[in-house]
């Protein structure tokens, strides 16, 4: 319902107030003029306009209040959300809980990635065959060891000491 | 000076300014950026893609890279001038990964790329920049 068709219901009730209070005090001055019948089937028509337009402007909250609803949901959608990764952590972080133990055999393949990559540094050159060994080493160790071992073999390369023999991707 | 010399003289003269006119009209800035390595700590890495690969040297390279893998992921900067190799590895445990995977991204075969590992080896800064002034990649 719109704020225009409010008030105009508003001003018609008004009117009706207004006729019927004037349609009284003339009926005070001249009884003849509104009989008994007529004067309650005005007071009955006045209530059930009453009540529609208390309807109206009930209807016209809820329409008001719908659309608050809709614009804040909205602002929602839009809204940057965090990325997947980053709030599976928080959420972690906020929970208190750790991320799983490494295995055994992820320790072990650790061990293997790290005396791999010790070999690579010592050799001064990455070579597409260190590539591929490092790739299956990195892909069965553990996350803390695997993070660790690439950002030394960066580190190696940085201070020249270790050099790769094609250009491309790390691995 | 006969007629016949200063028409010829007047027409290759129009002719040129002409020709000089349409040249300058179509040319906007050109910039070349070749590659730079700093290998000192926190020594930047930098070169447009174009002028590195249009180089007379054929063993200078710079590039990017956004590896993927089933244990997880990373943005990898790369560069090499023919004597000095330097990189960066920015894995996704890091918060800004993503930022750093968004102007990977934004690298195509025209850009100025520039980049500044970190001392552990991971990326303090990636820029990627794409301009009307730097120069195509040649075949």
């Amino acid at each position: 319902m719109s704020w225009g068709k409010l008030q105009l219901a508003g001003i018609a009730l008004a009117a009706l107030v207004l006729g019927t209070v004037v349609g009284r005090v003339s009926g005070m001055t001249n009884a003849s003029s509104i009989s008994p019948g007529r004067d309650d089937s005005t007071l009955r028509k006045l209530d059930a306009l009453e009540q529609q337009v208390r309807q109206l402007a009930a209807n016209n909250r809820q329409a008001v209040q719908f659309a608050s609803a809709s614009t804040a949901r909205a602002a929602a959608a839009t809204a940057v959300q965090p990325p997947p990764l980053a709030a599976t952590r928080a959420a972690i972080s906020e929970s208190g809980e750790e991320l799983a133990a490494p295995t055994e055999e992820q320790i072990a393949a650790g061990d293997r990635l790290v005396a791999l990559a010790d070999a690579v540094i010592a050799s001064g050159r990455l070579t597409a065959d260190d590539r591929r060994s490092l790739r299956r080493a990195l892909a069965a160790s553990d996350p803390e060891r695997r993070e660790a071992t690439i950002l030394t073999l960066v580190r190696a390369m940085n201070e020249q000491r270790l050099q790769p023999t094609e250009p491309g991707p790390f691995f | 000076m006969q007629d016949g010399t200063l028409r010829r003289l007047l027409s290759v003269g129009i002719a040129t300014a002409v020709l000089g006119a349409a040249s300058w009209s179509v040319a906007g800035n050109r910039w070349p950026y070749p590659l730079s390595i700093d290998v000192s700590p926190g020594g930047w890495v930098e070169g447009q893609l174009g002028t590195v690969r249009n180089s007379a040297d054929t063993s200078k390279y710079i590039g990017c890279s956004i590896d993927s893998y089933s244990w997880g992921s990373g943005v990898y900067c790369y560069a090499f001038d023919g004597a000095n190799y330097k990189g960066c590895w920015h894995p996704d445990t890091r918060s800004n990964f993503s930022r750093m995977a968004m102007a990977v991204q934004a690298l195509d075969g025209d850009a100025l790329l520039q980049f500044v590992p970190a001392a552990d080896g991971s990326c303090d800064m990636i820029i990627v920049n794409q301009a009307s002034h730097w120069e195509p990649k040649q075949p």
